[in-house]
Formats: structure tokens, sequence, C-alpha cells
């Protein structure tokens, strides 16, 4: 190439330009990606803490119930079964909690799993969490207590 | 216009200044500040470690939400005959 040849600059200019343009291209893609992958790092963060949060709420909500149930017993046991608890605890709108194991009597133990949910741009993000709530009653009726 | 100087024609001189500027631009540009997604992901993580220390240790202030999108809350909750508000923080 001449580069005392007229148009010669013009050409290396517009490679340049051409070069700095996709460089200015890939930049604005990087930080797109960047932003979507802090959301959905956001998420995940969201999911894991609210299904920490969730564990304590089923947990102490599936006391008030054995608890509620146990008070109509004069024996101080819970005679509650799996589909009144996952019932009553489907009205929690936190998470879902699926139920796999609920025993009776003076120490009844739960077993599930929490389930919980969050979208962001279409991506969902899921943190599944299996439990096991191990409870004893005691006291005297109508004045049970329940310890966990 | 063409004009030879004693290395670079004005063309080639014109080139250069507009390369620098682009250039120059880009720098500015990617330094300026971190980006909005790195920034509202590190507003998050603040709001949010305040509000699992106030949720575990007890506190008893809220933080009332507001309408400005750059602001991030984090709420923890608790059961006690229904589910109540523990802990909220913003950032």
């Amino acid at each position: 190439m001449q580069l005392n040849k007229k148009g010669s600059f013009a050409v290396i200019t517009a490679i340049a330009v051409a070069a700095l343009l996709l460089f200015i291209i890939n930049g604005s893609l990087n930080v797109s990606q960047t932003n979507n992958s802090f959301l959905k790092m956001q998420a995940g963060r969201e999911a894991v803490l609210d299904a920490e949060n969730a564990v304590r709420i089923y947990d102490k909500a599936s006391n008030s119930e054995i608890l509620a149930n146990a008070n109509s017993n004069p024996s101080c046991t819970s005679t509650l079964s799996s589909g009144e608890l996952q019932t009553a605890l489907d009205l929690i709108d936190f998470c879902e909690i699926q139920l796999t194991n609920l025993t009776q009597g003076t120490s009844p133990t739960v077993s599930g799993k929490i389930i919980c949910k969050k979208n962001v741009n279409g991506f969902e993000i899921t943190e599944a969490r299996n439990f096991t709530f191990n409870k004893t009653l005691s006291g005297t009726f109508p004045n049970c207590t329940i310890t966990s | 216009m063409e004009m030879k100087g004693v290395i670079f024609t004005f063309d080639a001189m014109l080139a250069l200044a507009i390369v620098i500027v682009l250039f120059s631009g880009i720098v500015i540009f990617n330094l300026a500040e971190p980006t909005t997604g790195a920034n509202q992901s590190l507003r998050y993580t603040n709001a949010t470690d305040l509000a699992i220390n106030e949720y575990l240790t007890g506190g008893e202030t809220k933080d009332v939400p507001t309408s400005n999108p750059n602001t991030n809350c984090k709420e923890f909750f608790e059961f006690s005959s229904g589910i109540v508000l523990e802990a909220r923080k913003c950032s």
C-alpha cells in the first residue's frame, strides 16, 4: 500500500473505526450479559434465603397446627393427619411445601420438601430443601406444650 | 485535503486523532462506574446482610420501602398466628 497515495489513510481510518465499533459492540454485549448474570445470581440468592426463611415459617406453622390438635385430646397427643396439615400449610403462600410423612402421638415427626422458585427474565431458579421436624408434646390437657 | 508533513499527512493525523478520541471514549466509558447490574447486586447484598442480621438478632426497626427503583429491600418473615414481617432493610 502506498501511503502517500490519496485515500490510503481513509481506508486505514475506516478499518480502525470498524474495529473500534466492534469493540464497542462487544463491550455493550458484555455489559448486558454481566447484568443478566448478576440478576440471576441475585435471584438464586433470593431463592436460597426464602427457602431458609420458609423452613422456620413451616416449622412454626406445623407446631401451631399440631398443638391445636393436641389440645383437643385429653392425653396431649396429636391425631393430626398428613392431609389436614398439608391443607393448613397450603394456606401459607410463601413457598411450596410437599409433606411426605407425618407421625401422630406424643412425638410427632413432620417430613417433606420445601420448594421455592424465583423467575428472572424467563429464567427460573428453584431451591428445594428436604426437612424433618421432630416435635415433642408434653404438659396436661388443655395446656399442652410442644417443643422442637 | 492532502498536505505532506514531515512524517504524516494531514489525512493521517486526522485518522489518528479520530482513533485516539474513540479509544479514549471507550476507556472513559468502561472506567466510569460499575455496571447497573453489579451496582444493584451490591445494594441487594448489602440490604440482605443488614436484614438477616436484624432478623437473627431480633432488631425492631424496619425500613420503609421507597419508590426509588435503585433501592433494594430484603424482608424476612416469622410465623406467629400467621406470617408477620420480622425484618426489612433497604439499601
